[in-house]
């Protein structure tokens, strides 16, 4: 797999970076101030491989770390995952359309940290899945707890029942002994007249303890009934019971020891699955199904939902098949005088510079057997063969030389200590020699930057040896600090060896270690103020990186002024002088691409002031040429035109003065949906011109030329992908030009003006 | 005729506004928005080219213009241009009071790109109208955005060389010679964001002739339900209609295509604004 992006949050400055893109040929670079946060951007991506942060990057918003990395996989990489079968089918749907799986590793409060499978679409679907398993689950714990509440209801009733019925009991005695007490009494003579009411209240008293010996016998049905759906639904209850409980445990939990080990002794994962699963038996359970038929099918069917594993299982499985992160940050172990064989053979580490050394034998492809060699004399030739081997490699590397022409060369030996080394007498070890013509040096006597560069070049091309078939991404803080421009020059070329078996992200603010011609490479960090008392980290794309500072592009800038000493500048005729750089970049780039036979060569001056002197080294050299200015905006009115005459003194017979005064600027040739489309690769409404655009936006125009006349040389793009407004305006301006030309090589001294 | 005194003097436009759904939308306490609403329509009114102006330029031609309400996302515009006259129908999002809003927008960004007079190409005047719409709605293509734009014709006839470019953002033009109805195709796509990349409009360039009828619409008559089986009136009738009529007077061509809509019509509701243009070529201007 490949890493194709990340996105970070909270990590030492960095809030949130978005999603960006690294450079697809495998060379990313970060540019940045100080104090940006490049080095964080670095250091997060290690800490994603290997999952473990100090406390440093906490930031003091108590926010926790989270880092994504997004991967390209090959078709079979993914499968060998989804045969697993772990997968939600519609997630692994997505990963085969897309052939990207993107990782998240998120720590918590105890700095622990769980990784697990994201991206958008993938995450949308698991979310679906897990919250429709929820809300099935929710509804049977509910009707479970409408069940749990209705037998607490019924023992409510039968202890109320019960209640009831005692006091029937005791009122039906209270009126017995009533009953008995008024018949007494009406059988007594002195009561003959009031028998008749006596015998009416005795009725009435009878009638009374009837009505409550039916109250009884229907309380006493109930109660029977009641008690009989408490003993019919106690296994039921039960089970719905305990369920509830286990929810509950798990409520409590949460979110806190979420996946770790639980108050309970059982991790949080277990006890969903275990709630899952009775949830399911609870459910057959209350449709009347029997225990074990219900536990039967729950069990089915849980299992099927636990073969889609969760996404901390998947993104386990994908880990396994990322690239390895290898972080440097300084390549202390340098190349060291010489080392015992015996460190060597034993792996010891403490010996000095041992690490320098075992890259070394492993790009010479030796292995410590060979050593073993018997016949000293062949071994000391194939010593010899492979120090020559060794020596062109490197030089292929290490183009700077010692003195006008004199390469340096890297040798080994082997040597047996004698007599001076009474304790290691007899012993072998091996010497290491950097030298060129005139002295042989031991590389401690060389300077620290022809060492770093060795032992930079020993580790990744070591590297690269060693991981033939698996990619690793190497993560390099400010490579070549102490190199020569040369020489950071130089480790770009190692960067571009070893990129088809390595990823490299690097950190610099050094335009040699910059491609001009793969701006995309580009990644710009920044630090921005958030209010008065914070900033945080911005990381910004290849395609945003118009929208940064002019210091943190300053590498940029460095390196659009160190190239032109590539470009063809002066030749004898068909020079045309333009007013900065940017005019440069558009002309060169559009002149090429319109195709005209004829040839123009454009030299860009420092500003409008800046002119003259160059129209002046041009005349003294005798050359023929023009000057091309952009006036739309008459700004300089009156006052270009006649500076620019008078830099001549009256003696600029060779030079012509094109004025264009339709277009403030070249970028004005652009038709406005060609400078949406192949410039500001944006789309938003512009109403002025394109240069006002720009300049009210505040965007580099530098950095947009240098991008433009970097993509049309990388992409096939032709004059017919503009539209017909831009070839109009470009055509009629080169056709300008090259009359001007003409007219220059014939009648200098002209002023040639378009108008309208 | 100024907009302003226009619109003081204006008497009861010649047209009856379908108000049913509006009114009845408003509760007992709306009239106050019923009166803005009305007057909101007078302002409308005043902003669309003056009756003179389209006389004087095109002498013979007809403008069916049936709002849905009181205020209509419809508009048409008529502009002298470096010699050339610039003709505009077009149909903005929605109807009511978001499609007059921006059809305000629509008229003021011509009147501006016309009055810059950078341009003699229709497709231009579409591009640049397409850029203002898109950055007054802060449009960049994001998803959450508002996809608010309009469908336009556009022409630009210079009645001198009897040439008609032609440029159409969803809406085509007809034009009637020799008793055939030609189809001058426009682009796929709005004036406005949409959901691909903005590319340039189509310039179509058509030598005119004498007699020639130009017909320039928005959607409304042909998706206007009604009919025996309350179907669409549909493109294809209306080809036919303009066919069997285009011969009459411009005048009577706008009675009939009216009429013809009312009975098709008949009682459903008119579910969209309605505007069609009529011009026959007869060029005075030289």
């Amino acid at each position: 797999m490949r890493l194709s992006g990340f996105h970070i949050k909270n990590f030492r400055s960095i809030v949130n970076t978005g999603c960006d893109c690294l450079s697809p040929d495998n060379i990313t670079a970060l540019i940045g101030q100080n104090e940006s946060g490049k080095t964080s951007v670095l250091e997060a991506l290690y800490s994603f491989s290997r999952g473990s942060i100090c406390e440093d990057v906490l930031r003091s918003d108590m926010s926790f770390p989270e880092v994504s990395c997004t991967f390209t996989a090959e078709p079979d990489e993914i499968e060998s995952v989804l045969q697993k079968g772990m997968l939600l089918e519609e997630a692994a749907h997505i990963m085969r359309k897309t052939g990207k799986v993107t990782l998240t590793r998120k720590w918590d409060y105890n700095i622990q940290s769980n990784l697990f499978l994201s991206g958008n679409e993938v995450t949308a679907v698991y979310d679906d899945f897990y919250s429709e398993v929820k809300e099935k689950q929710e509804n049977i714990l509910e009707k479970g707890g409408e069940l749990i509440e209705k037998e607490e209801e019924t023992i409510k009733l039968i202890n109320d029942l019960e209640k009831s019925l005692e006091e029937l009991k005791k009122k039906r005695n209270a009126l017995s002994g009533k009953l008995s007490k008024t018949i007494k009494l009406s059988k007594k003579r002195k009561q003959r007249n009031n028998r008749e009411k006596l015998t009416a209240s005795a009725e009435a008293i009878n009638n009374d303890i009837r009505n409550l010996e039916e109250l009884k016998e229907q309380y006493s049905s109930m109660l029977d009934e009641k008690k009989r759906f408490i003993v019919d639904n106690e296994m039921l209850n039960g089970y719905a019971k305990q369920t509830l409980q286990l929810a509950e445990k798990i409520e409590q939990n949460s979110p806190y020891y979420t996946d770790n080990e639980s108050k309970t002794g059982l991790s949080t994962e277990i006890l969903k699955k275990q709630l899952l699963y009775k949830t399911f038996v609870l459910e057959k359970f209350l449709k009347g199904q029997d225990l074990f038929s219900a536990e039967k099918e729950a069990a089915e069917e849980s299992e099927a939902i636990e073969k889609y594993t969760t996404r901390e299982h998947a993104g386990k499985e994908f880990f396994n098949l990322i690239p390895g992160f290898e972080f440097f940050e300084d390549f202390s172990s340098l190349l060291p005088n010489r080392i015992d064989l015996d460190d060597i053979f034993t792996n010891n580490l403490k010996a000095e510079g041992f690490k320098a050394v075992k890259n070394f034998l492993m790009v010479a492809g030796l292995e410590p057997g060979f050593f073993m060699q018997s016949n000293n004399r062949i071994l000391k030739q194939k010593i010899e063969n492979l120090n020559g081997e060794i020596t062109v490699d490197f030089q292929e590397y290490w183009s700077q030389n010692v003195g006008k022409a004199n390469k340096i060369k890297i040798n080994f030996e082997l040597e047996h200590y004698d007599y001076s080394h009474p304790e290691k007498k007899g012993k072998p070890y091996l010497e290491f020699w950097i030298k060129d013509e005139h002295e042989r040096l031991y590389p401690k006597q060389r300077s620290r930057g022809v060492r770093w560069f060795l032992s930079f070049y020993l580790e990744l091309k070591a590297n690269a040896r060693h991981n033939e078939k698996i990619k690793q991404v190497l993560l390099i803080d400010e490579p070549g600090l102490s190199l020569h421009a040369r020489a950071q020059e130089d480790v770009l070329k190692v960067f571009e060896d070893i990129k088809e078996s390595m990823q490299i992200v690097y950190t610099t603010h050094s335009p040699n270690l910059l491609d001009m011609n793969k701006l995309y490479r580009l990644m710009a960090v920044q630090r921005e103020q958030k209010s008065n008392y914070t900033s945080e980290t911005v990381v910004y794309s290849a395609q945003k990186l118009h929208t940064t500072t002019n210091d943190t592009l300053s590498p940029l800038y460095s390196l659009m002024g160190t190239r032109l000493w590539e470009q063809p500048f002066v030749q004898k005729k068909n020079n045309v002088i333009v007013q900065d750089i940017c005019s440069y970049h558009y002309l060169s780039t559009l002149y090429r691409l319109a195709g005209r036979k004829g040839e123009i060569f454009f030299i860009p001056a420092t500003g409008i002031s800046g002119i003259a002197p160059v129209a002046n080294i041009l005349l003294g050299w005798g050359v023929e040429f023009v000057i091309l200015i952009f006036n739309g905006s008459n700004k300089t009115e009156g006052g270009t035109e006649s500076k620019l005459v008078h830099f001549a003194d009256g003696k600029c017979n060779s030079g012509s003065l094109v004025t264009v005064k339709k277009f403030n600027s070249p970028e004005d040739l652009f038709s406005t949906l060609d400078f949406k489309k192949f410039i500001l690769n944006k789309r938003t409404g512009i109403t002025g011109t394109n240069s006002t655009y720009v300049e009210e936006n505040n965007m580099s125009r530098e950095l947009l030329s240098a991008s433009f006349s970097s993509y049309v040389k990388e992409s096939r793009i032709t004059l017919d992908d503009f539209d017909e407004e831009t070839i109009e305006n470009i055509t009629r301006l080169f056709e300008l030009m090259e009359n001007s030309l003409a007219a220059a090589a014939q009648n200098n001294g002209n002023m040639v003006q378009e108008r309208g | 005729m100024s907009g302003f005194t226009k619109l003081f003097s204006m008497s009861a436009p010649d047209r009856k506004p379908n108000n049913v759904s509006l009114k009845r939308n408003l509760s007992p306490g709306g009239r106050e928005v019923r009166e803005s609403l009305r007057y909101a329509g007078l302002i409308q009114q005043a902003l669309l080219p003056d009756k003179k102006l389209f006389e004087m330029l095109v002498p013979d031609h007809f403008i069916l213009f049936m709002p849905r309400e009181s205020i209509s996302g419809d508009f048409y515009w008529i502009a002298r241009n470096n010699g050339n006259i610039c003709l505009a129908v077009a149909d903005c999002t929605g109807h009511g009071i978001p499609g007059a809003l921006m059809s305000f927008l629509g008229i003021t960004f011509l009147n501006d790109i016309i009055r810059n007079g950078h341009t003699n190409k229709a497709n231009r005047i579409l591009n640049i109208l397409r850029e203002k719409v898109m950055n007054a709605l802060q449009q960049t293509g994001k998803n959450e955005e508002p996809r608010d734009g309009m469908d336009m014709s556009l022409c630009l006839i210079d009645p001198a060389e009897r040439k008609l470019q032609f440029s159409g953002a969803n809406n085509p033009a007809y034009i009637i010679r020799n008793n055939e109805l030609i189809e001058v195709k426009p682009d796929k796509m709005p004036v406005g964001i949409s959901a691909t990349e903005e590319r340039s409009f189509a310039n179509r360039e058509i030598d005119l002739e004498k007699d020639d009828r130009l017909y320039l619409f928005t959607d409304g008559y042909t998706d206007q339900f009604g009919g025996p089986r309350n179907k669409k009136f549909k493109y294809r009738a209306f080809r036919k209609l303009l066919l069997d009529i285009h011969t009459e007077k411009m005048e009577k061509q706008r009675l009939i295509l009216e009429q013809t809509i009312r009975e098709w019509m008949g009682k459903e509701e008119q579910i969209d604004d309605i505007l069609i243009t009529g011009i026959h070529m007869k060029p005075v201007l030289k």
